[in-house]
């Protein structure tokens, strides 16, 4: 049953996109220049511009002549750089948003905090539609047993990808929907092999100029294993889905406010796996992630978030919030790049 | 050996203010940059946008205190402080000593100025500290850790300003943190618009070996606005049970820094 409805799930998001993308102008021949008149009578030829200047100089309409000459008529105009795009962000501060990186544009985005994190994220726009990644989170934790206190299970290094639809792509007031998923690579340390896998589905809506919205559903799995095969009383290999989808599903939400021009407020809720390796009966949990903070554009391509992040709301712990900052840049050169090939 | 360090480290920071209050004679008054902190207890006011503002300062005691907060986007300030404000006491019950230690830290603090809701809103900042570092105290292995969520509003009328906030402090895993108030006062006299008398009162961990308290701390002293973007300041600090020569008297010089220039 789960599997058919992430069948059926990633089929709408592949067909959304599609149908609503517009139809790319198709390449059509040269026309033929005509050899011999048309029998129908066609209208007569609408005067065309001299291709020759006039060989009397005619005034200058500006004071002040240009030293620069004119460009003969016969050179075609250089094509129109393409339309600088809005770039919405693919995070707000720990989830994801509904929104895309336009196409061939970088994102990449670092940050530490204060119980000694660090953190990278690396993205690429494919298309509007789409985005690639490489990240390594320190979200991750895990702990001994249950009483004692977790610590970071990092680097834990992930791909990323996320398709979508821009906002009022569909119709008007549609919002910002993306599909995600990532994946991360097995991660072993301390006799301990984990992985994660997360698939979600999220919309974002902006509210006027200042408020925006996000919302969505998040899909887990996990799993932990004994790599040296110790055991220790838990079992061999423990998945998520195990467990339920009840364990496995989650909601997840974020709002940006827009205090200035270049500056928001952020909060958002995710959820994220935590390990534990003495626990008996279960040995993943998902743990609600607190964020808030202030996101300052600093220019068009670099902005610097700052904020509290408290990793396990439920455990209501001061002890475990952290003081994070983030920078992230938006690299626009690749974009220029194809723009040029173009 | 180590008391005639502390004073000659208390007199070459004296001999530096002393330096920038001949400088000061030139300038003209202009109104000081607003301050993150009082002594000890924070203020509902930022950082203008872009703006740092350092502060260092040494106790007569020898420890050491600097702190770099900068403004962002003049919503919020971050800031990375290295303070001897949280003590460490051994031995801790009757005739106590505090050793002079430090607790590298870093804060959020998001604010909404004065005004910005209605007319008689005061400034009001919600913010949170974290400690990062931290020497162990003697006869501990593990590193003390402090953590403190806060809440404070500021008002400024006739040149005396008031914060008064609560906060909740945090030193051991799985405790509910005692919630406590905290208040400071400035104020700055007409006659003397280059000095602002400063004042505070709050609760602060103690940290020794079998655990933490909250103790009462209290400070006061002068800021001297030298330059328009340097101040220096004086101040005593008594801890609750103290006696009066456990007292600690500190200088500091701050600073503030535009970015853009």
């Amino acid at each position: 049953m789960n599997r058919l409805l992430l069948a059926f799930l990633a089929l709408a998001a592949i067909a959304l996109p599609a149908a609503a993308q517009p139809l790319p102008p198709v390449p059509l021949p040269e026309p033929e220049p005509e050899t011999a008149p048309s029998p129908s009578p066609s209208p007569a030829p609408s005067p065309a511009p001299s291709p020759a200047p006039s060989p009397a100089p005619s005034p200058a309409p500006s004071p002040s002549p240009s030293p620069i000459p004119s460009k003969p008529w016969s050179e075609p105009p250089p094509p129109p750089p393409s339309p600088e795009p809005e770039i919405g962000l693919p995070t707000v501060l720990a989830s994801p948003t509904g929104r895309l990186l336009p196409a061939a544009i970088i994102y990449s985005r670092s940050s530490l905090d204060t119980s000694g994190g660090l953190a990278s994220d690396l993205r690429v726009g494919l298309g509007d539609v789409a985005e690639f990644g490489v990240e390594l989170t320190d979200l991750v934790r895990a702990r001994e047993s249950a009483a004692a206190a977790p610590h970071r299970l990092a680097p834990y290094l992930a791909a990323t990808f996320k398709m979508g639809l821009a906002e009022h792509r569909l119709f008007t007031g549609q919002p910002a929907l993306a599909l995600g998923f990532r994946k991360s690579f097995e991660h072993e340390i301390d006799g301990r092999a984990t992985r994660i896998a997360e698939l979600y589905l999220v919309g974002t809506k902006r509210l006027g100029d200042s408020v925006e919205l996000h919302g969505g559903g998040v899909f887990w799995d996990a799993s932990i294993r004994d790599a040296d095969g110790a055991g220790n009383g838990a079992a061999a290999e423990d998945f998520l889905h195990d467990h339920g989808v009840r364990r496995q599903l989650r909601g997840f939400g974020g709002l940006g406010l827009r205090a200035l021009a270049d500056a928001q407020i952020l909060v958002d809720l995710y959820w994220v796996p935590e390990f534990c390796y003495e626990c008996t009966d279960r040995q993943i949990r998902l743990k609600a992630l607190l964020s808030w903070g202030v996101r300052y554009d600093i220019t068009r391509s670099i902005k610097l978030d700052s904020g509290v992040r408290v990793p396990d709301i439920t455990a209501a712990d001061l002890l475990d919030a952290q003081i994070f900052g983030q920078v992230t840049f938006l690299h626009r050169g690749l974009r220029r790049a194809v723009d040029h090939l173009r | 050996m180590a008391a005639a360090r502390a004073v000659a480290r208390v007199v070459a920071v004296a001999a530096l203010a002393a330096a920038l209050a001949r400088t000061a004679r030139a300038e003209p008054v202009a109104p000081p940059p607003p301050s993150p902190r009082v002594l000890h207890v924070p203020t509902a006011w930022l950082i203008p946008r872009d703006h740092v503002h350092t502060s260092a300062g040494v106790t007569h005691r020898g420890a050491i205190h600097a702190s770099v907060v900068a403004g962002l986007a003049g919503l919020a300030d971050v800031d990375v402080t290295l303070s001897d404000d949280v003590g460490f006491c051994d031995p801790c019950a009757g005739p106590r000593t505090i050793t002079p230690t430090w607790l590298g830290s870093a804060g959020f603090k998001l604010a909404a100025p004065a005004g910005a809701w209605f007319r008689a809103q005061p400034a009001l900042a919600v913010g949170m500290r974290r400690s990062f570092a931290a020497r162990a105290p003697a006869g501990s292995t593990a590193a003390p850790e402090v953590a403190t969520l806060f809440a404070v509003a500021s008002a400024r009328a006739h040149g005396v300003a008031v914060h008064l906030g609560a906060s909740a402090w945090a030193t051991a895993r799985g405790a509910r943190p005692p919630v406590r108030p905290f208040a400071g006062l400035e104020w700055r006299p007409p006659q003397y618009p280059r000095t602002t008398l400063l004042g505070d009162l709050s609760w602060l961990p103690e940290l020794g070996a079998d655990g933490a308290a909250l103790r009462l701390i209290a400070g006061w002293g002068i800021r001297y606005q030298a330059l328009s973007w340097g101040a220096v300041e004086l101040a005593v600090r008594h801890r609750e049970d103290d006696a009066l020569a456990g007292s600690t008297v500190f200088v500091r010089v701050a600073g503030s820094f535009d970015l853009r220039r």
